[in-house]
């Protein structure tokens, strides 16, 4: 009986520890989290609400989702989803393949290495405030560097973020590629985890360089992968304050309208239906992609697996 | 011979690796050349079509612009703004890690993947009902919206990053501590603490850095210029300027390198522990 009692009274304390420590966590999660989410639902439901006035002003249903895809606002919508998703279709791959060939540079134990790597991460210490004001001023279309740089390479002079077509995102690509520091790093720690036995082991047997990457290091490396993939594909489809930050109105002809910026311009507009529901479709269409990608996750290899 | 050529290939190679090397560090600091020459032309040659990027005069009166008294209060705030940042963060995500790895209580692993759940959602989805909770607080226009929540949450990704340190340490230690009469609370700042601190100085230093950038928070939240941290303060003092002359690019150029100080500073002193930080997070599941 009094053994109980003190297995109890363990048990008790065990609690109140435990809630005690993870009190913050749990408050933040319910005010900041789960409470958001539910009044985002809600208010996702009333046509236009405004945030402010009284819900019964306002017609309840599925006005703000249809709202979407059908009449005119259904322009700037499919605009948006294009811009986007084109963006991460080709800036995730390129971003990834290139911070990969500046990794397998930067692994070859060459002297002086640790300062190239240093080198390449800069961009990515640059807070984004500071960025925009570089690239904007340097994609200036009338004073900028890289006219200045076309025009000594015989190209044509180029309006970059102002331009009236995809060239507005090609620019914002090309800016972003100077970031591609970040992804760098993790796969050097991918490149360092391969065993250099395996190398050797392949050049026994007589194979190449191209032969050693392909069946080693990049199966090897396919957890780094998987989380590469994963972090820049959520972020990359959330991109909102970068673009402000460019265009604060979403560029010429909506042409830089990121989906993430479209969002925050309709809230702006004090359109929180209208918002909310555009930002319930973002949820579900990165929930369904972060699921989709983890399918793949069976044939990334962990090591102590088999 | 043979010897010879199989020598001489590796420096040929050698020799191709460090053109690579260099030809990309020509790209990735491109940025940060023109930032850094281009913050010492005067306004009028910033605006000039064919400047180049090296100055006639190496003009230093941009930087004396850029720091005015708007920066110096701007950054005032961006210090508040990062204290609670730095404490709060690590606190939260040290305090939610312990109880997570090391005590057993009921409705954890519920808590525990409610957490992990956070990282798939799109800020902006929860952004709009937070900006109507502080609105309805009264602390829009006030540095509350974006030091509090510091102190509520701490990170998914720093918890789980803590968590996988904590389960590396010996349980022996704890053991020996209970035995002698410790509570938890002495487990966690006299053992446990310690032997994380250098994950826990990580989180701190990624909480300076996000602290540092972050643009989209005191932009909601705040209207009052006075209340500006730096990034808004600085996107409204130069983003809204109307006509070229006005917007001063040889100012921005000096106000950005005078931003970028205090990052690169806290980069080079924590070079090792962040490049190491950044593979860890997320990678050990």
């Amino acid at each position: 009986m009094k053994k109980l009692s003190a297995k109890a009274k363990k048990r008790i304390m065990a609690n109140v520890t435990g809630y005690a420590l993870i009190l913050p966590l749990l408050i933040g999660l319910l005010v900041f989290t789960l409470y958001p989410l539910l009044v985002s639902l809600f208010n996702s439901f009333f046509y236009n609400y405004d945030g402010f006035s009284p819900y019964e002003e306002f017609e309840f249903g599925f006005g703000n989702y249809l709202r979407a895809f059908t009449g005119y606002e259904s322009e700037v919508f499919w605009k948006s989803i294009g811009i986007t998703f084109s963006y991460a279709g080709i800036m995730v791959p390129l971003g990834l393949v290139l911070s990969f060939i500046v990794a397998l540079f930067l692994n070859q134990g060459l002297k002086g290495i640790g300062v190239f790597r240093l080198l390449y991460y800069i961009p990515c210490l640059i807070p984004s405030i500071v960025q925009s004001m570089i690239y904007l001023y340097i994609f200036n279309p009338n004073y900028g560097v890289m006219n200045d740089i076309f025009a000594g390479l015989g190209f044509e002079k180029s309006q970059f973020f102002d331009s009236p077509n995809y060239n507005a995102v090609l620019t914002f690509m090309f800016m972003n590629l100077f970031g591609v520091g970040g992804s760098m790093l993790i796969w050097l720690a991918g490149l360092k985890s391969v065993p250099k036995t395996y190398y050797e082991a392949a050049k026994i047997e007589g194979g190449g360089y191209f032969y050693s990457l392909v069946r080693i290091t990049i199966p090897l490396c396919s957890p780094y992968i998987f989380y590469l993939l994963i972090t820049n594909v959520i972020a990359t489809l959330q991109i909102c304050g970068n673009a402000y930050m460019i265009s604060s109105s979403g560029g010429v002809d909506n042409n830089l309208l990121f989906f993430g910026l479209y969002i925050y311009r309709t809230f702006m507009n004090n359109n929180f239906g209208y918002s909310s529901a555009l930002a319930y479709l973002l949820f579900i269409v990165i929930a369904a992609l972060s699921a989709l990608l983890f399918r793949f996750n069976k044939y990334v290899y962990y090591e102590g697996d088999n | 011979m043979v010897n010879l050529s199989s020598r001489n290939k590796r420096v040929i190679k050698k020799c191709v690796s460090y053109f690579f090397l260099v030809l990309f560090s020509a790209f990735f600091l491109f940025p940060l050349v023109v930032m850094v020459l281009r913050s010492f032309f005067t306004t009028e040659e910033s605006i000039a079509i064919g400047a180049g990027l090296i100055p006639d005069t190496w003009n230093w009166d941009s930087y004396a612009q850029a720091l005015d008294s708007e920066f110096l209060k701007y950054l005032g705030n961006t210090v508040i703004v990062l204290a609670a940042n730095i404490i709060g963060q690590p606190l939260t995500a040290a305090m939610a890690a312990y109880a997570f790895t090391k005590v057993k209580f009921n409705g954890r692993k519920i808590v525990f993947t409610a957490a992990m759940c956070t990282i798939m959602l799109p800020s902006i989805l929860t952004m709009i009902p937070v900006y109507k909770i502080f609105v309805d607080l009264g602390w829009t226009n006030s540095l509350l919206p974006i030091t509090v929540p510091a102190f509520f949450g701490g990170g998914f990704l720093n918890i789980f990053l803590m968590m996988q340190f904590i389960r590396g340490l010996p349980k022996e230690m704890d053991e020996a501590a209970v035995i002698d009469g410790a509570k938890t609370i002495h487990l966690m700042f006299y053992i446990t603490y310690p032997l994380i601190f250098p994950v826990i100085a990580l989180v701190a230093i990624q909480s300076f850095f996000f602290a540092w950038n972050d643009f989209m928070g005191p932009l909601m939240y705040i209207t009052d210029e006075d209340l500006f941290t730096l990034p808004v303060g600085i996107y409204n003092k130069f983003f809204t300027a109307l006509t070229p002359l006005e917007s001063m690019p040889n100012v921005q150029m000096a106000t950005g390198v005078l931003i970028l100080i205090p990052p690169m500073i806290v980069f080079m002193l924590f070079q090792k522990q962040l490049v190491e930080g950044v593979t860890l997070t997320g990678l050990k599941a």
